[in-house]
């Protein structure tokens, strides 16, 4: 009897590897639900966990990234004329809030990107139709739209000024 | 809004400033002349954005009605190739078209409040046809 009993030594129980095993799960369910609180207490439900437990943007702001970055890649530069001679709004003007426009004679050049509804409030204010120039992504628009603004003052329409103007009448600034 | 009506367009550049811009002007011009606004009830003004781009779906059709401001604002695009193969006139007839298409497909469903729009499209309508720009074309 002893010797089978020591011949077969009876099997330790198994350690208690189970619990070990599960240690991190409940690690990781005990991050993300003190995230979760604390996403809630502070309001920013747009962070979550990932399964290696780092901290990512919410599924939500992804998607909106990628709806953002799908945007910026199709963009317009525009230039807004003059649909009647008249006076018009002047931010470039030394001495006057106001300057004569010919039809067809630029007012301001912009940039748009993102699928547009009522784009252009200036469409519904002022006498002034939009003329897309160029459409590519927001930076080629950008400098598009760089080069006309700084090259409007060599345009004939602003030479024949008696003092021309640095940059279209409804650029405020150069950008 | 600067005036009762006020009709404008996006286009690309290659859109001949005569659709571009003259076009829109006689619309314009021509219901400011012709039309008053609180014949027909409590409503201050009707902006219309033609859109004549290359790349149809950047700038989406919109109707839209502010009650606050009793304005309603339309952006709606016209095909680009079929403007580009069509005169002036023609092009004329095809928008003059399109703002009739637009007031009857929308001002039904945005039931403006004292605002007899059946009354206002009839007239306007009627007013496009003595113009002759109801008139058929071909493009």
């Amino acid at each position: 009897m002893n010797a089978v009993t020591k011949k077969y030594t009876p099997i330790a129980e198994p350690p208690l590897l189970q619990p070990k095993g599960r240690r991190p799960v409940l690690l990781f369910l005990l991050m993300v639900t003190i995230l979760g609180f604390y996403a809630h207490w502070k309001d920013v439900d747009f962070l979550v966990l990932d399964e290696s437990g780092n901290v990512q943007i919410s599924p939500e702001r992804q998607k909106e990234l990628q709806k953002r970055l799908k945007q910026v890649r199709k963009a317009r530069q525009y230039a807004l004329l003059a649909t009647i001679d008249g006076y018009y709004p002047c931010f470039n003007c030394v001495q006057d809030s106001l300057i004569y426009l010919h039809r067809g004679e630029v007012w301001k050049y912009g940039v748009t990107y993102g699928a547009v509804r009522y784009s252009n409030a200036w469409l519904s204010r002022m006498n002034l139709v939009s003329q897309t120039e160029y459409w590519g992504n927001i930076e080629d628009c950008l400098i598009q739209e760089a080069y006309k603004i700084y090259n409007y003052a060599t345009l004939p329409e602003n030479l024949k000024r008696a003092r021309p103007l640095i940059r279209p009448p409804g650029n405020k600034v150069d950008r | 809004m600067r005036d009762p009506f006020v009709v404008s367009s996006i286009s690309w550049r290659e859109v001949p400033l005569e659709v571009a811009i003259d076009n829109v002007v006689s619309i314009e011009e021509l219901l400011k002349a012709n039309v008053r606004l609180s014949d027909y009830g409590d409503i201050a003004g009707v902006a219309f954005i033609y859109v004549i781009e290359q790349d149809e779906d950047f700038y989406q059709d919109g109707f839209s009605y502010r009650p606050k401001l009793k304005e309603i604002h339309t952006q709606i695009r016209l095909s680009y190739q079929e403007v580009q193969k069509s005169t002036q006139q023609e092009v004329l007839h095809l928008m003059a078209a399109k703002y009739i298409e637009t007031m009857q497909q929308w001002l039904p469903k945005k039931k403006i409040a004292n605002f007899d729009w059946k009354r206002f499209v009839n007239d306007v309508q009627d007013l496009f046809e003595r113009q002759g720009w109801l008139a058929a074309v071909e493009v």
